[in-house]
């Protein structure tokens, strides 16, 4: 999988090692967003999914979708959630976001920004996570909490889309990741 | 003369009381710890984490509540076993929670009722049951995934490298500040880079230095398959179990799907 180098100080900054860095900053965001408090326990800010919206420029499709997989796996087995319900809820929300900002990225090209990319990402998720909730968990009484959700990713996509937007045209990290990413 | 009370007098009632709360909670976390080490060296995480699976399926069929309470309390009691931390608050906020949105979709026989609101048979079992449900589900994956578990192939290898990356970033200094969050953001996705691209694994093996998640250290066979630390070595009766306990969840799980 990783690219092993000749001599013991040759870097192997590949696709790999990217997806693995990105992989890391989710784990590190979903440990914050689990300490901040919330109105209700299963309402998820979203940050952590800030680190697949900068892949979504910067890893080909299949190592994009190993990055949402990633997130999902290694939060449930270091949280021990990997059986339980909340799995499916992230790894439904994380993979259909996934899928929903990488289709925005495509079709929308130069016309869609970070924020909008987002956004994207968010409102679907939160959809996604309200029809599991609806069969799983609250039934029809999901549909009362709907707004709260969606309004809430409204937020904090445009938040995140914001950073991200941002952080895409300062960071020397981005530039170098994506040149990496390149070969 | 009215006699000024010095800041420290203020709290005189209370401080001799700090230290003894904070020995408790020290207490409390360091017994937490031994159980988990104690419960990682008795099962093996992949075999535990196949027992997890088979019973998380006999417990989602199982149709009779109370003896799915049964089940939750026994899985609650395997967690605390299992160092995981607990919370009775946070678990019936969730729980009612749950059972509060079953609750406004009245349906069956009328229990209780004030003003607009009624509590009916059918919406409140329909509420309990999912509550112990997600709880049991929750508690059951819990006790059955330890940090050590390891992830086979191409992608548990990615996933092996991104908790060494965590590692490092938890272990990092770098500060982050509202005022300069972009460039200090930037600094530490940097700083992470260089950090462990410049080691490779083999490197990694002769320092010693694997990744520690929750106090628990993951061994370098996530990493590569030639260089494998036991960190948890198991006993005898810790393999034999390792070989009982799947066979127990699939016992279970063929009992509870009759």
């Amino acid at each position: 999988m990783f690219s092993e180098p000749a001599s013991g100080h040759a870097r192997f900054k590949n696709k790999a090692d990217i997806t693995a860095l990105l992989g890391a900053f989710c784990f590190f965001l979903s440990t914050i967003e689990y300490m901040i408090p919330k109105p209700l326990p299963f309402m998820r800010l979203g940050i952590a999914n800030l680190p697949i919206l900068l892949a979504v420029g910067l890893l080909p499709f299949k190592w994009y979708l190993l990055l949402a997989l990633v997130k999902v796996v290694g939060m449930s087995v270091i949280s021990g959630s990997l059986f339980s319900y909340i799995a499916i809820f992230s790894l439904a929300g994380t993979l259909i976001a996934a899928v929903a900002m990488w289709i925005a990225h495509r079709l929308g090209g130069r016309l869609i920004t970070s924020v909008g990319v987002s956004i994207a990402g968010a409102i679907t998720s939160n959809l996604v996570q309200i029809i599991i909730a609806r069969v799983i968990v609250f039934g029809d009484a999901a549909t009362l909490i709907a707004p709260l959700f969606i309004g809430m990713g409204l937020i904090t996509g445009t938040a995140l889309g914001l950073f991200a937007e941002k952080f895409t045209l300062s960071s020397r990290w981005f530039a170098a990741a994506r040149e990496a990413s390149r070969e | 003369m009215n006699k000024v009370s010095r800041p420290e007098d203020k709290n005189s009632g209370s401080r001799e009381d700090v230290p003894a709360i904070q020995r408790l909670k020290a207490d409390a976390a360091e017994a937490r710890m031994r159980r988990k080490e104690f419960y990682a060296s008795l099962f093996p995480a992949n075999e535990l984490a196949l027992t997890g699976l088979f019973l998380s399926v006999a417990f989602l069929f199982q149709k009779s509540l109370p003896a799915k309470s049964v089940m939750l309390a026994f899985f609650i009691g395997a967690s605390w076993f299992a160092g995981r931390k607990f919370s009775l608050l946070a678990t019936l906020i969730v729980a009612g929670t749950i059972i509060a949105a079953n609750l406004l979709v009245p349906f069956g026989k009328v229990l209780y009722q004030t003003g607009p609101f009624i509590v009916t048979e059918g919406a409140l079992l329909d509420g309990v049951d999912k509550a112990v449900t997600f709880e049991g589900l929750m508690y059951l994956s819990k006790s059955s995934i330890l940090p050590s578990l390891k992830i086979p192939g191409a992608f548990g290898a990615v996933v092996a490298r991104s908790f060494l990356y965590y590692d490092r970033i938890v272990e990092n200094r770098v500060k982050i500040r509202p005022a300069t969050l972009l460039a200090d953001a930037d600094a530490l996705m940097l700083d992470i880079w260089d950090s462990v691209t410049v080691q490779t694994s083999q490197e990694i093996t002769k320092t010693g230095s694997f990744p520690e998640v929750h106090g628990m250290r993951l061994t370098d066979s996530r990493l590569d398959e030639s260089n494998t630390e036991k960190v948890y070595r198991l006993s005898p009766q810790g393999r034999l179990l390792g070989l009982g306990i799947p066979a127990l969840g699939a016992f279970l799980l063929l009992f509870f799907l009759r």
